[in-house]
């Protein structure tokens, strides 16, 4: 039996369309891991992820995500599947090849990114990197900025909202919700 | 059928020089060739624009002389008289609303439009206007049009950086070495420079039309737009599409990856820290 999400008391953006879709790190690891964790509309998370990628790879949309997102998906040192160095270095190769793909557009860290997280993280209580990941979605003019993490992302801004980018869990576009907030 | 512009100038008879009148038509007819180049990615472009018509004043507005350019396919079959038009039209409109760098137009073709306004003013020439008649739609260039397109094509500050793209447009005429990279996401045209020891990559990397990553000393307007690169590293070849792995292969390659923590946990043990 998967594990189930807890009450929803965000928005879970399932009536919204994906056009311009930021992804944070937490949606890259939830794929790689397979996460069985049952979402809104009856979905587990890795069904809802490569749901999102076979959208992104027929062209329905760009990913936008940060050059961060390379850095954060990484194995946590305590796992405990030991891997050898080599297995080790086939996950991270594998994981940079995919951020090379046509429909996905990883965004620099530039100054201008810098700058904005610098403003954001001061005005809304964020770390420097939730500052960066939300200035990168600003500043390209994404929708949506999806992330698994609501204690802290999903409800530091007003109405989930930030600068025209709502922010919100991935979801499967079109399922009705099956738990109701 | 085929695309037409009502080209306005816009200044006194018997002020406006021979010199300015001629520059004015010479630098638009510029820009759409370098259009027709982008657009048809043809090195030396498929139109040719004839004249259709010319006179003093018009009855659309109150301009003084004004010039009616045709297109006409000069190279293959294909008519895209209309994008080129279009492009053009909606680019400098967009310079002059949203005072960006719209993607169709080059690093140079920018430096073209600078010039052209910055001939206004002087020798009886006080602006240009483009209209598409039947589509009722016009960019205007006049004085004030200078200031946002300075913005746009000078330096704002500079960082070390990269740029992702496709290498076209090289140029290995001395003193610089030079192409342009064409931004993977806005799809703008970017100036670079570079040195002899990666001439060869250059060359190969716009052969076989790769993805490339080009780093150095990027040039920002005030936009936050990069405008030109001073490469100082190696390209970097970035893999063929065919040869990447696919959703199924990254899907479920280390259950593991986070340990005893939860996704969420791990980003804020990440983040937190």
């Amino acid at each position: 039996m998967p594990e189930e999400s807890s009450q929803p008391q965000f928005d879970t953006g399932a009536a919204y369309q994906l056009k311009k879709p930021y992804l944070d790190s937490s949606v890259f690891l939830a794929h790689i891991k397979q996460e069985k964790i049952l979402c809104l509309g009856g979905k587990n998370r890795y069904e809802i992820t490569s749901r999102i990628f076979n959208d992104a790879e027929a062209d329905k949309f760009i990913i936008y995500t940060s050059t961060v997102t390379i850095a954060e998906v990484r194995r946590i040192k305590k796992a405990k599947k030991k891997l050898t160095e080599d297995e080790r270095k086939t996950v991270n190769v594998l994981f940079k090849k995919y951020m090379q793909h046509e429909w996905m557009y990883p965004i620099e860290v530039s100054r201008e990114v810098a700058e904005k997280a610098q403003g954001l993280g001061a005005t809304y209580s964020l770390t420097p990197i939730d500052s960066i990941h939300v200035a990168s979605a600003i500043l390209w003019e994404c929708d949506m900025l999806l992330v698994w993490d609501k204690h802290t992302l999903l409800n530091k801004f007003p109405n989930g909202i930030i600068e025209g980018v709502r922010i919100c869990e991935p979801y499967w576009e079109g399922l009705p919700k099956m738990i109701e907030p | 059928m085929v695309a037409k512009i009502h080209l306005k100038i816009q200044g006194k008879l018997g002020q406006i020089s021979v010199d300015s009148f001629v520059s004015v038509i010479a630098d638009s007819l510029w820009i759409l060739h370098a259009l027709d180049q982008r657009i048809s990615q043809h090195p030396r472009g498929i139109l040719k624009w004839v004249v259709a018509g010319i006179g003093e004043g018009t009855k659309i507005n109150n301009g003084t002389a004004y010039l009616d350019i045709d297109a006409r396919v000069k190279r293959g079959n294909e008519d895209i008289s209309g994008r080129v038009v279009n492009g053009f039209i909606n680019g400098l409109q967009q310079i002059e609303n949203d005072i960006t760098t719209p993607s169709l137009y080059s690093p140079e073709a920018m430096i073209k439009v600078r010039s052209l306004v910055r001939s206004f003013g002087r020798n009886g020439v006080d602006g240009v206007i483009f209209q598409i008649v039947e589509e009722q739609k016009e960019a205007k260039l006049t004085i004030k049009s200078e200031k946002p397109i300075q913005e746009l094509v000078g330096v704002n500050y500079k960082t070390l950086g990269s740029i992702e793209g496709v290498i076209e447009l090289i140029s290995i005429h001395k003193p610089y070495r030079k192409f342009n990279i064409y931004h993977a996401i806005t799809g703008r045209a970017i100036k670079c420079s570079f040195p002899q020891e990666i001439e060869k990559d250059v060359f190969v990397a716009a052969q076989e039309r790769r993805r490339v990553i080009v780093s150095g000393l990027i040039s920002y307007n005030i936009k936050g737009e990069p405008i030109s690169v001073f490469v100082k590293k190696p390209v970097r070849f970035l893999e063929r599409e065919e040869e990447l792995p696919t959703i199924q292969d990254l899907l479920g390659v280390d259950k593991d990856m986070t340990g005893d923590l939860s996704t969420e946990q791990f980003i804020r043990s990440l983040r937190d820290a």
